[in-house]
């Protein structure tokens, strides 16, 4: 149980950040892994089912909380928070300031291609498994990652990121406010 | 397109994609420490919510289950019994009232059935006391049966065991009373020989006016008649009366 929560807890979490915004991404987390204990008993089927039932649950909490129209604010990271990531360790710093600036860049996509590359991405689902979440076919699904990644791309070469400079940028030089 | 998945699966993309690749290797990363801070207090939730669905959800969904069944069932009965009650209205087999509102029910649906007299041939229902209607034998002494003979019968039957009971004549003088009632005057039973010459049953009146006799004093309906028959060597239409499935006798 521990290893499953270590593995998906994160997963569900960033998703949610891009869906919601961080200030709503932690608590709402907590209200999927409710209801998933509450509904286990009606699930059946392997890991891979498993984390699909669980992002569809977070994909719910998104819509039954009306929050989407708040999806593409970015949380400016506060002092608080930038003084704790300093104070953890250098690579996990890192990692999680490179981690704040992806998940900033795939949220100001627009939503429906956020989404999907969230779920293609975060919950390590294929074009199929996602389409079935997002009550979309497998085609449709792959029109929006690649209109998402090319949009992606483009934004990045603009910025002149490479990946020999993607430390730097996705690194602490990163400016953290939207 | 399928550079786009192999990007988006962590896999070896083509060149142009290195800055996307860093992209998604960002997202990948495994859990930090501040996202994995909380653990021990959302695993403990978790099992704890396991636990009460264990418990709450299982009476809670039996209920459930019976409704629907229940719900079915009732379903399931109440199409059955329409589809009966359908085809006996169809049938013309309903009883009178019966057979009369169906068809005002299923007229209205545009579906014809007859009416309640349409298959009574000569027997047409007449509402109120049946005992009006023709050819239906009320109960009691004065019955007639269905063909209208009011000389057998149950009534017949019943004055005989009456007179019997009744009658201050013993032995062989009540034998030859009620022989002589139950025949219509045409037994002699009872009588001397000799005034019993003229009918072949004379002979046997003697032991039958007695029989009768006796077994009409025991106040049985049937028995006293019916032996009234046998002692009139058939003659009698006593026996035919009281037996009632053997309307043809004498």
């Amino acid at each position: 149980m521990t290893l499953l929560w270590r593995e998906l807890h994160p997963r569900i979490l960033r998703y949610l950040r891009v869906a919601v915004g961080d200030s709503e991404a932690e608590d709402l987390t907590s209200e999927v892994w409710l209801e998933a204990a509450r509904g286990l008993g009606r699930f059946d089927g392997d890991e891979a089912a498993f984390r699909a039932w669980v992002f569809t649950i977070a994909r719910r909490r998104v819509i039954d909380t009306g929050r989407k129209a708040q999806r593409r604010r970015t949380d400016p990271m506060s002092p608080e928070q930038i003084e704790r990531a300093r104070n953890d360790a250098p690579d996990d710093v890192e990692a999680r300031l490179a981690l704040d600036a992806a998940l900033r860049r795939v949220a100001r996509l627009p939503r429906d291609q956020a989404e999907v590359v969230a779920l293609r991405v975060l919950a390590g689902l294929n074009a199929e498994q996602v389409a079935v979440i997002v009550g979309k076919s497998a085609g449709a699904v792959r029109v929006l990652q690649h209109r998402a990644l090319r949009r992606l791309a483009d934004e990045l070469a603009a910025e002149g990121v490479t990946r020999q400079t993607g430390g730097a940028i996705f690194g602490v030089d990163e400016p953290l406010t939207a | 397109m399928r550079n786009d998945d192999r990007v988006l699966d962590g896999l070896p993309a083509g060149d142009g994609a290195e800055s996307l690749a860093s992209l998604m290797d960002a997202l990948r990363i495994p859990g930090l420490d501040h996202e994995l801070s909380d653990q021990a207090q959302s695993v403990a939730a978790f099992t704890a919510a396991l636990d009460a669905a264990d418990t709450v959800d299982r009476p809670r969904r039996a209920p459930v289950r019976s409704r629907r069944s229940r719900f079915a069932l009732t379903l399931a009965l109440s199409g059955a019994a329409l589809v009966a009650t359908s085809g006996l209205a169809y049938a013309g087999a309903l009883p009178g009232a019966a057979q009369d509102t169906a068809k005002g029910v299923l007229a209205g649906l545009g579906v014809t059935v007859p009416g309640p007299n349409q298959h009574a041939r000569t027997h047409p229902d007449s509402r109120g006391n049946s005992a009006a209607a023709p050819g239906h034998a009320a109960t009691g002494a004065a019955g007639t049966d269905a063909t209208g003979d009011t000389s057998s019968g149950k009534g017949k039957g019943a004055a005989i065991s009456t007179l019997a009971r009744t009658t201050t004549a013993t032995g062989r003088d009540k034998g030859a009373v009620i022989s002589a009632a139950a025949s219509g005057g045409k037994s002699h039973a009872g009588n001397s020989p000799g005034k019993a010459s003229s009918h072949q049953s004379a002979g046997t009146s003697d032991q039958g006016g007695t029989g009768t006799a006796d077994g009409a004093s025991g106040g049985h309906d049937s028995h006293g008649s019916s032996t009234a028959q046998a002692a009139s060597n058939g003659h009698s239409s006593a026996g035919s009366g009281n037996a009632g499935s053997h309307p043809a006798a004498h």
